[in-house]
C-alpha cells in the first residue's frame, strides 16, 4: 500500500452541514433547508422560511375588507383565483351574506381552473427540478390557454382580483362559456401527454418512488392537507367533507394513494386535474345566464361593489359604489369564523374577527404550503440531498404564501 | 492588416484593402474591437433570475414556449451567478433576504446589469409594510425598473431590448475599473458572514461525536 | 356535538368561561391555565385528531391576547374551535406542540409575530422576521410601516452602498 493510499483510509469524513437556498433551491421561491449531511445521506434538515415575509396579515387588518382581496392574490400566486374567492366566501360568512346561484356556479369554473393552472405549474416546476426539461414547455403552453381565458374573465392575466365579496368583479364576455368549454375538451391533451412522458418512465420513477415516504398516522399529526394527506391513503377533501359552493352537486372523485410518497403525489395531482376537467364540464352546463350574477334585494346592496360598467352609466350604481367602497359590509364586531377551501396546495383556511366596521380586526390565513412544509424534515430524512429537491417540489410549496 | 477599425475612421484605406474586399463582396464587417464584443455580448446575455415571488412565474411564462426568450439570445438562465451577467429581480425583496441579493450581485462578474422586474422590486409596491425592503435600489444599482404587477412577459422583453441597448451605448472601460456598479468583494473580512442560523440540529450520528461546543457544523455556511 | 361539550364541562368544571355560538360554530372560551388539559383530552378520547389551525387576536382595550385552536375530528367531522384570553401584561400559554406536530410552526408564528410565549416549545425562535426583528408587529400598536428604526432598516451588510 503506497503512502497515498493509506493515507485516504485513515481519511476522518465528518458530518457536514449544508445549506440550501434562500435563493431558489428548487424553482419553488425562497426557501432555506439547512441539511446535515454524512456523505450524501441527509441526518437531519431544518427548514428555515421567512424570506418572503410580506406582512399581508398586518396589512389586512389596516385596509377594508375590498381593498384585502388583491393581496390574496399575492399569497398562493399560482391559484390567485381560489384565494380572493376563498377570501370573498369567508367574509360572506362571517356577514351572513347569500350570493346567487349563477355566481356560485361561476366560482366553482373558476377554481377549478386555478387548481388546473396551479397543478400544471407544479407539474412543469417537479419535472424541472427531477431533470426532466420538456414538460416544462407543454405545461406552460396549456397554462397560457388559462391565462387567456382569465385575462377575458378579468383583464389581468396573473394576478386576477376577481373574486368580490358578495360576486365576482364582473360577469363574464358573452361566449366565453363556449371557449372554457372548448378549452376543457382538449385540456386533457397535455395532461396525456405527460403522463405518457413520465409515469412510466424508468428515471422518473426511480428519482419518485419511495421517495419522501410519509405515513398517514404522521401526516394527520403534522396536519399536513391537499394532495400530499391524500398520498398517504387519507381520503379528505373539503369539497366533499365540508361541501361549499355547491359541490355536492357535482359528481368527482377524490384520488387516494397508498404509499405516501413523491410518486403518488404526482399521481394524486395528475388524476385531480382529470377531475377539474370534469367538474368545470358539469358547471358549465348549469350555468344559466338568465339569473342574475348579483343578488338584487336592497340589503345586499350594501355589500357587493357594483360591476364597473353600471357604476359608468347609471347614478344609483355610482352612490352604490361610493358607500361600498367607504363603508363597505360592516363586519358584527367581536364574532370570529373559520372558513377553509380546498386550495390547490391543501386547506386554505381564513380565521376572520369581525371589528364592527369594513375593517377586519384580525385576519389570519391558515397557509397549506406552510403547514405542509413543516413535515420537510420527516420527509427527507435519510435520504439523499437528490431526493430532497425531488420531496420539495413534490409538496409543492408555494412560498408567498407559505411566508404570507 | 487587412482590418480596419473605426477609431481611424478618417483614413483611407489602403489599396490591398480594398482589392480584398471586393474580392469578399463586402462580407466583412468594419468595426472596432469593443464594439464587436458589445455585439457579442449584447445578444448573449445570460440572465441570472432572482426569482422572488409572483413575478418569477412571469418570469418563466417569459422563458416558455409562448414568449420565448431565447428570440433574444438571453435564455441561458443560469441559477449561479457566477455565469451571468444580467440579473433579473423578481418579486418582493424583504429585509431578510436583502443580504442574499446583495451577495448574489456582488458575486456576478463585471460587467452586469440589473433588471428590477415588477412593482414591488422597483419601490415596494403595495407591500408598504414593516418587513419589505422599499425598492431594492437601497441595495444594489438598477438599470432597467419594469412596472406592473406583475409585468406582462412583453414588457420584461422590452427591457431586456433596452438593456441590450445599453450594452451597444456603454462605454467599455478596463477591467478592474468598471466599477459604476460596485465589485465582488469576495474574502473581505468586513465583510462577515451570513448570519448564523441556530438550526437546532442535533442528530445523533454513529461514531461521530460533536466534540462539545464545537462550531463545526454551524461553519457550514458559505461565508462569502 | 353537545355531548363532547358536556364531557369537557363535566371533566374539567370551570374551565370553559363561555361557549359562543355563531354562523353554525362553536367556539370555547378557556381558561388560560387549563387550555392544554382540554386540548389534551378533546385529542385523546374525542378523536380530535386534527390540528387545522392556531391563531392570535389582540384586543388593545380589553387588554388580553386571545388564542385559538381550531381542531377537528377527520371521522366525525365536527370542528371546535378553543379561545383563551390572555392578558397582555404577560401572554403565556402551555404548548401543545406535542400533541400534534401541526402546533410547531403555528406557535412559533404566534410567538414572532404576536409575542405570545408557549412554555414547553421545544425550539421557540422568530421564524417569519429576522433574529434582530425587535417589536411583534401584529400587536395593534405596531405600525404597518415598520416603527421608526426598523422602517429605514438596511442589514448592515448592504449598507455602504447607500452612500
Ligand atoms: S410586483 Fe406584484 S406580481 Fe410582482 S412580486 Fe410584487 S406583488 Fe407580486
Amino acid at each position: 500500500m503506497t503512502e497515498m493510499n493509506r493515507e485516504r483510509l485513515d481519511l476522518n469524513t465528518d458530518v457536514i452541514t449544508v445549506n440550501m437556498g434562500p435563493q431558489h433551491p428548487s424553482t419553488h421561491g425562497v426557501l432555506r433547508v439547512v441539511l446535515k449531511l454524512d456523505g450524501e445521506v441527509v441526518l437531519s434538515a431544518v427548514p428555515d422560511v421567512g424570506y418572503l415575509h410580506r406582512g399581508i396579515e398586518k396589512i389586512a387588518e389596516n385596509k377594508t375588507l375590498h381593498q384585502v382581496i388583491p393581496y390574496t392574490d399575492r399569497m398562493d400566486y399560482l391559484s390567485p383565483m381560489s384565494n380572493n374567492i376563498g377570501l370573498a366566501m369567508a367574509v360572506e360568512k362571517l356577514i351572513g351574506f347569500q350570493i346567487t346561484e349563477r355566481c356560485r356556479v361561476m366560482r366553482v369554473i373558476c377554481m377549478e381552473l386555478a387548481r388546473l393552472a396551479s397543478h400544471l405549474l407544479w407539474l412543469a416546476t417537479d419535472a424541472l427540478d427531477v431533470g426532466a426539461g420538456t414538460v416544462y414547455f407543454y405545461a406552460f403552453t396549456e397554462r397560457e390557454k388559462i391565462y387567456d381565458i382569465f385575462e377575458k374573465m378579468s383583464g389581468a392575466r396573473f394576478t386576477v382580483s376577481y373574486g368580490r365579496i358578495g360576486g365576482l368583479a364582473r360577469d363574464w364576455p358573452e361566449g366565453l362559456e363556449r371557449e372554457i368549454e372548448t378549452y376543457v375538451a382538449q385540456a386533457h391533451k397535455t395532461i396525456d401527454e405527460c403522463d405518457k412522458l413520465l409515469t412510466r418512465n424508468k428515471i422518473w420513477i426511480d428519482r419518485n418512488q419511495d421517495v419522501g415516504v410519509i405515513s398517514a398516522e404522521k401526516a394527520i399529526d403534522m396536519g399536513l392537507s391537499g394532495p400530499p394527506l391524500r398520498a398517504c391513503g387519507v381520503e379528505w377533501d373539503l369539497r366533499k367533507a365540508y361541501p361549499y359552493l355547491g359541490y355536492e352537486r357535482y359528481d368527482f372523485e377524490i384520488p387516494v394513494g397508498e404509499h405516501g410518497d413523491c410518486y403518488d403525489r404526482y399521481l394524486i395531482r395528475m388524476e385531480e386535474m382529470r377531475q377539474s376537467i370534469r367538474i368545470v364540464q358539469q358547471a358549465l352546463k348549469e350555468m344559466d345566464r338568465s339569473i342574475p350574477l348579483f343578488p338584487e334585494d336592497p340589503e345586499s346592496r350594501k355589500v357587493f361593489l357594483p360591476p364597473k360598467d353600471r357604476v359608468l352609466t347609471k347614478m344609483e350604481e355610482l352612490i352604490h359604489q361610493f358607500i361600498v367602497a367607504t363603508e363597505g359590509p360592516k363586519t358584527p364586531k367581536g364574532k370570529e369564523i373559520y372558513f377553509a377551501i380546498e386550495a390547490p396546495k391543501g386547506e386554505l383556511g381564513f380565521y376572520l374577527v369581525g371589528s364592527g366596521t369594513n375593517v377586519a380586526h384580525r385576519c389570519h390565513f391558515r397557509a397549506p404550503s406552510y403547514i405542509n412544509l413543516q413535515a420537510l424534515p420527516i420527509l427527507i430524512k435519510g435520504a439523499m440531498v437528490a431526493d430532497c429537491v425531488a420531496t420539495i417540489a413534490s409538496l409543492d410549496p408555494v412560498m408567498g404564501e407559505c411566508d404570507r | 492588416m487587412g482590418v480596419k477599425t473605426l477609431d481611424q475612421p478618417d483614413q483611407e484605406l489602403d489599396r490591398q484593402t480594398r482589392e480584398d474586399l471586393q474580392m469578399v463582396k463586402g462580407g466583412v464587417i468594419f468595426g472596432s474591437l469593443s464594439k464587436l464584443v458589445d455585439m457579442a455580448r449584447k445578444n448573449s446575455l445570460w440572465p441570472m433570475p432572482f426569482g422572488l415571488s409572483c413575478c418569477a412565474i412571469e418570469m418563466m411564462a417569459m422563458v416558455a414556449s409562448r414568449y420565448d426568450l431565447a428570440r433574444f439570445g438571453a435564455e441561458a438562465m443560469r441559477f449561479t451567478p457566477r455565469q451571468c451577467d444580467l440579473m433579473i429581480v423578481a418579486g418582493t425583496l424583504t429585509k431578510k433576504m436583502a443580504y442574499a441579493a446583495k451577495r448574489i450581485y456582488d458575486q456576478m462578474p463585471e460587467p452586469k446589469w440589473v433588471i428590477a422586474m415588477g412593482v414591488c422590486t422597483t419601490t415596494g409596491g403595495m407591500f408598504n409594510a414593516y418587513s419589505v425592503v422599499q425598492g431594492i435600489d437601497h441595495i444594489i444599482p438598477v438599470d432597467v425598473y419594469v412596472p406592473g404587477c406583475p409585468p406582462r412577459p412583453e414588457a420584461v422583453i422590452y427591457a431586456v431590448m433596452k438593456i441590450q441597448d445599453q450594452v451597444m451605448k456603454e462605454k467599455w472601460a478596463p477591467l478592474g475599473k468598471r466599477s459604476h456598479h460596485g465589485h465582488y468583494r469576495g474574502r473581505d473580512p468586513k465583510y462577515g458572514a451570513l448570519p448564523l442560523l441556530d438550526t437546532g440540529v442535533k442528530a445523533e450520528v454513529k461514531g461521530y461525536q460533536e466534540e462539545p461546543g464545537s462550531p463545526t457544523w454551524r461553519k457550514g455556511y458559505y461565508t462569502g | 356535538m353537545a355531548d363532547v361539550i358536556q364531557t369537557v364541562q363535566s371533566k374539567f368544571p370551570g374551565a370553559i368561561l363561555e361557549i359562543v355560538e355563531y354562523q353554525g360554530e362553536r367556539t370555547l372560551v378557556v381558561q388560560p391555565g387549563r387550555v392544554r388539559a382540554v386540548l389534551g383530552h378533546l385529542k385523546q378520547s374525542e378523536g380530535f385528531n386534527f390540528l387545522a389551525d392556531i391563531s392570535s387576536a389582540h384586543w388593545p382595550e380589553e387588554g388580553r391576547i386571545d388564542v385559538v385552536y381550531i381542531v377537528r375530528s377527520l371521522k366525525s367531522r365536527e370542528q371546535l374551535r378553543i379561545r383563551t384570553p390572555l392578558p397582555i401584561e404577560d401572554p403565556v400559554v402551555e404548548t401543545v406542540s406535542d400533541l400534534w406536530g401541526t402546533a410547531d410552526w403555528l406557535e412559533r408564528e404566534v410567538y414572532d409575530l404576536m409575542g405570545v410565549q408557549f412554555t414547553g416549545h421545544p425550539d421557540l425562535r422568530r421564524i417569519m422576521l429576522p433574529e434582530d426583528f425587535e417589536g411583534h408587529p401584529l400587536r395593534k400598536e405596531y405600525p404597518m410601516e415598520g416603527d421608526d428604526e426598523w422602517r429605514n432598516y438596511v442589514p448592515p451588510e448592504t449598507r455602504e452602498n447607500r452612500e
